[in-house]
């Protein structure tokens, strides 16, 4: 009997149902609902890859999806890029900006890192509200060119961003790098004294992190042709986490899951913000108290076991 | 017109960075003794300054009791909060902060929906104005510093010379040693972070009517405590209070001389610059 | 045999995400390419337009002489006989937990139940909808507006929406508009951008309207007409410090403010912008101080002013406050700085002052107290004249298409409590100082709980401007 592995199965399935679903299910609300969903798990499981793997806890992932955002604005604006340029250009400026505010500070101590990563995007989003000359201000940046008006060519475009990024995400959380960056986290001092250049490893997932939020941060621009301040708001950084924690952290699908049911289910359920960040910080609380692995957190082991499976040469006794 | 300012940067900076010791004192306890960051420490401080409002706006009990009652449920909120929250995930430093940091947003959302998401305007404890050094103050604001240092005093005594407060200082020290020796590190644990939640009510409610109290000033509070405790050392009292005051003229002397617009800029910078540059803190001494 | 058997299941998967991926990719570029045709349906647009309007005459001499409003469409009604009971529906976004969404939905519903009172609109009742787009919380992120705005579309099936409050949520919902081709009436934004992207690009923006407040322009020109009038009343009052919080709004308005005041003989003495969210003022108040400054011109959007009037009460700065302070325009200010607001003055709206000026503004403000308990906000004057233009602009249309509507709400005329509406080719409300010629600004002072009075223009205005005991 083969051994499949239940992520690449639940990958799998969940990828057909997304394909399928405008031909079954054409309503527009529930199509506009999923590309905020699939928007919100690229940025979920960029977060999962570097704190999941790395056990660096960043707080602050809203401050790529931010870079993002506006980057993909002032592209499109002043040098009238259009979206299916800007979307993945905005995703390397992510990764230029987030390598000089994270190139300090991945050297430090846990504790040290999370509160450096809290306050950037605090610091980045007071930036773009005061120098209003350049940014815009409470204005934002506005008039921006959308890929298409409609909401299936919307929802399409979300889905194969996130579809791609899954897979990119997978394969190298899946592939010796990424049990690379899963030494880190179980010991970092060990990793180290082992020759490993630890600060290199995590920058480079730090990277990788940063040009998915990026790009996610590029694409909301153009569906909503609008970016703000409030790209950078420690909701999103918050909201995140808890999609990534219930879902399940260090499996990459996990985050997907979390953010499909929380963006689903409180979005269109037409529950009012205030609440729905009450019930995500709840569910949060209790998941941490009770399931330390998230809803699929035995899909942790089977990550892990992949790796394995491949690095050996598929012998399965090696798990 | 020189001197005024000069006069006027020693005044305000000091009687801030009275309340910013104050607020910042239970931090750096919680760490040194409980070992935790708690990111909801700024909860405490709105929470205490919406617990007098209670009290003294909405249920009309005079200021006094209103105060006293305030800090003693802030108190009693401490303990049942390290009991409930932070002490099943105590064993994960990672946990601690993301459940700390859910536990603050999930306050600030619960207050929001009972009391809204406007200022309450929290009423001045005493009125009027003063003029030390020539310089126009509000009497709270010197209330406020007053209270603040004779509560920092107590507590640093209390840490000194009781029994109690011994025991304190072993488990800060070494946790397991302490335990061996039988002192239920737990109890202990618990009561520091009382006394931290304590505390940071007190300095709410002394800060609330200048400052304003919202509920999303949980954030600003946290990360002014965090940026004195990083910038004092994690775990040293006398460097909390040291670097209080650092935190409170940096902010004042920018406000005064460089724009008044960059004045919320400066806790950040300082945890920025002090992270990077001594990660250890002024007179840290407790290793991470 | 079990290493080839579970190599050979992973590249099965493997190929199989491939195919949805390229999938994906085909389906995407199809849908693409096919919706970015062009659009075939003008011509039948304006056709059931004009079949609509030579239907129309009777309402459309009814309106077009400044009659109340609840009268001609009665008329109307009596004279069209549609016979369908299939509401109309009118959607209500905004901040609906916070003062400002809560006037908005209360002077609309107020607006409604007397529409309806009188045989509803085209012999159809109007029904009202509501999504919160918490734009109060200004950390809260624009796409929660936007959600709430998809949502009051596309599962509420709103035909017009109302509301709006915060700017950048009302830019992000302006531009969204082509999409749901829904007219949207804003109530609470006053952004000169919002007319200027109709002006710049009127066949994707023409959607919007503006109907309270007046823009950013119009409030500066109100505030210094005021400051003129104080010339002749206060002539003693001539040092002006202007404190503005750092948004993009007062920067326009600032250097327009700096340099009109003194050609009326006003003396600049210091201008300080404030960061978004300030909470304490000690620093701006001790420079205010020392200037000498008579008077503070105020200009804040947001709660910061609480912490400023309270400060600016407790340190006896010996200068007045006269400006924009929105946060000031709520009763719960009062509340909020335990009666420091005492002898702040602030621009509103005519129709804000608790003085009507109209026959439709006693009305409307006899109801609302005795409905709500309380005194509309500028939301509620906003959200209820709103109704109205797009009642009547549905009754004259005929339609409840949103496309064809937009010239009849483009000639909207109708009588509010904040005087004449009529918009521009921006879809601006035109503002002018008289009443009964355009919406008209007037300032107030408070003076005691929850209650301000009228220092400008006269009438409304019973008093005139007092100083604080401290002065």
């Amino acid at each position: 009997m083969p051994r499949v592995s239940w992520i690449l199965l639940l990958a799998v399935v969940l990828a057909v149902v997304l394909l399928l679903l405008p031909t079954v299910y054409p309503n527009d609300f529930a199509l506009t609902i999923l590309t905020f969903a699939n928007i919100f798990a690229v940025v979920a499981a960029s977060w999962d890859f570097f704190t999941g793997l790395t056990g660096r806890f960043n707080f602050g992932q809203a401050l790529f999806f931010g870079i993002g955002a506006y980057a993909a604005g002032f592209m499109n604006l002043d040098l009238r890029y259009g979206p299916l340029l800007t979307i993945p250009l905005a995703g390397a400026v992510a990764v230029v900006i987030g390598v000089a505010f994270g190139y300090p500070t991945l050297r430090l101590k846990g504790p040290y890192f999370a509160l450096a990563t809290l306050i950037f995007p605090l610091i980045a989003g007071d930036l773009t509200f005061s120098l209003s000359s350049v940014f815009g201000g409470e204005h934002g940046l506005y008039g921006l060119t959308s890929i298409s008006d409609s909401y299936v060519v919307q929802y399409y475009g979300s889905l194969l961003m996130m579809l791609i990024t899954i897979i990119i995400l997978i394969y190298l959380a899946s592939s010796r790098f990424g049990l690379a960056l899963e030494s880190i986290r179980d010991d970092e001092r060990a990793a180290s004294a082992a020759g490993m250049n630890v600060t290199r490893y995590k920058l480079i997932a730090y990277m990788i992190s940063a040009f998915f939020t990026g790009m996610a941060g590029a694409y909301q621009a153009q569906l909503f042709k609008f970016v703000g301040p409030t790209t950078f708001s420690s909701n999103i950084s918050f909201e995140v986490i808890a999609m990534t924690i219930i879902g399940g952290i260090a499996t990459i699908v996990g985050p997907v899951l979390g953010a499909y049911l929380l963006v689903t289910v409180l979005d269109g359920l037409g529950i009012s913000s205030d609440q729905s960040i009450l019930v995500y910080g709840v569910l949060l609380m209790i998941i941490v108290l009770a399931f330390p692995g998230g809803l699929l957190g035995r899909l942790k082991s089977n990550l892990r076991a992949m790796r394995i499976r491949r690095l050996m040469g598929g012998r399965p006794d090696a798990t | 017109m020189g001197d005024i300012v000069v006069f006027e940067i020693l005044v305000f900076g000091g009687l801030l960075g009275a309340v910013f010791a104050l607020l910042s004192l239970g931090f750096s306890l919680s760490y040194g003794v409980a070992r935790i960051l708690n990111l909801a420490h700024g909860s405490f401080y709105m929470l205490g300054g919406y617990l007098y409002y209670a009290f003294f706006v909405l249920s009309g009990i005079n200021s006094a009791a209103s105060l006293v009652l305030a800090v003693a449920v802030m108190f009693i909120l401490g303990i049942g909060f390290y009991l409930a929250i932070i002490r099943p995930v105590r064993s994960s430093p990672v946990r601690v902060l993301l459940i700390t940091l859910s536990a603050a947003v999930v306050l600030q959302e619960i207050v929001t929906l009972v009391l809204g998401n406007r200022n309450v305007g929290e009423p001045n404890i005493i009125g009027g104005i003063s003029s030390p050094l020539g310089v126009v103050v509000e009497n709270q604001e010197i209330l406020a510093a007053g209270v603040s240092l004779a509560m920092f005093v107590a507590v640093w005594l209390f840490i000194r010379m009781t029994k109690v407060g011994k025991a304190v200082q072993a488990v800060a020290q070494d946790g397991e040693a302490a335990s061996l020796m039988g002192i239920n590190n737990t109890r202990i644990s618990a009561l520091t972070v009382g006394l931290s939640a304590a505390t940071a009510g007190l300095a709410g409610i002394m800060l609330g009517p200048l400052m304003g109290i919202a509920p999303d000033s949980w954030l600003n509070a946290t990360v002014i405590a965090f940026a004195v405790v990083i910038l004092g050392g994690l775990g040293s009292v006398p460097g909390t209070f040291l670097a209080a005051f650092v935190v409170s003229y940096s902010q004042i002397f920018v406000g005064f001389e460089i724009s008044a617009g960059y004045e919320i800029i400066i806790p950040l910078a300082v945890i920025a610059v002090a992270v990077l540059v001594r990660p250890k803190g002024l007179l840290g001494k407790v290793e991470e | 045999m079990e290493t080839r058997r579970s190599g050979m299941a992973r590249s099965a998967a493997i190929a199989v995400l491939v195919v949805i991926v390229v999938a994906a990719v085909a389906g995407f570029a199809s849908y693409y390419y096919v919706s970015t045709a062009p659009p075939t349906t003008t011509t039948s647009v304006s056709t059931s337009v004009s079949t609509a309007v030579t239907t129309q005459t009777s309402v459309s001499t009814a309106i077009s002489t400044q009659t109340s409003i609840s009268t001609s469409i009665s008329t109307a009604t009596k004279t069209v006989t549609k016979n369908t009971t299939q509401p109309i529906i009118f959607g209500i976004l905004g901040p609906l937990t916070d003062v400002t969404g809560i006037d908005e939905k209360d002077g609309a519903q107020l607006a409604v139940a007397e529409i309806n009172a009188h045989g509803g609109v085209l012999g159809r009742p109007l029904e009202l909808v509501y999504e919160d787009t918490q734009e109060a919380n200004p950390t809260i992120p624009v796409d929660v507006g936007l959600a709430a705005m998809n949502r009051i579309v596309t599962v509420d099936h709103a035909q017009v929406i109302i509301g709006g409050e915060r700017s950048d949520v009302v830019l992000a919902e302006e531009a969204q508009l082509p999409i749901y081709k829904v007219p949207y009436l804003d109530t609470g934004a006053a952004d000169t951008t919002l007319g200027q992207n109709v002006l710049s690009n009127y066949s994707l923006y023409k959607y919007f309207f503006m109907v309270s407040p007046v823009n950013s322009t119009a409030l500066a020109t109100g505030l210094i007409t005021y400051y003129a009038t104080l010339r002749y009343t206060n002539a003693s009052l001539t040092n002006v410090y202007i404190l503005a919080e750092d948004i993009a709004v007062w920067h326009a308005l600032v250097p327009v403010l700096q340099y009109e005041l003194p050609t009326f003989g006003y003396k600049i003495v210091g201008t300080t912008y404030f960061p978004y969210g300030t909470s304490d003022f000690s620093t701006q108040l001790s420079a205010v101080r020392s200037s000498g400054a008579q008077i503070i011109c105020i200009l804040a959007a947001g709660q910061d002013s609480v912490q400023l009037i309270q400060q600016w009460a407790t340190l006896q700065v010996p200068a007045v406050p006269i400006g924009i302070d929105v946060a000031s325009e709520s009763p719960t200010f009062w509340g909020q700085t335990n009666g420091d607001a005492k002898y702040e003055t602030i621009e509103v709206g005519i129709g804000d002052t608790g003085t009507p000026i109209n026959t439709i503004g006693a009305n409307f403000y006899a109801n609302f107290s005795k409905y709500y308990d309380t005194l509309p906000i500028y939301t509620a004057d906003g959200a209820y004249e709103s109704v109205y233009i797009a009642a009547q602009a549905i009754e004259k249309a005929g339609t409840t298409n949103g496309t064809a509507l937009i010239p009849y709400l483009e000639q909207t005329n109708i009588t509010g409590p904040d005087g004449v509406v009529r918009f521009d080719r921006s879809h601006n409300v035109i503002y002018n100082p008289d009443f009964t010629k355009g919406a008209a600004l007037a300032m107030v002072q408070w003076t005691g709980y929850n209650q301000y009075t009228c220092v400008w223009p006269t009438p409304p205005a019973t008093k005139p401007l007092a100083r604080p005991p401290w002065m």
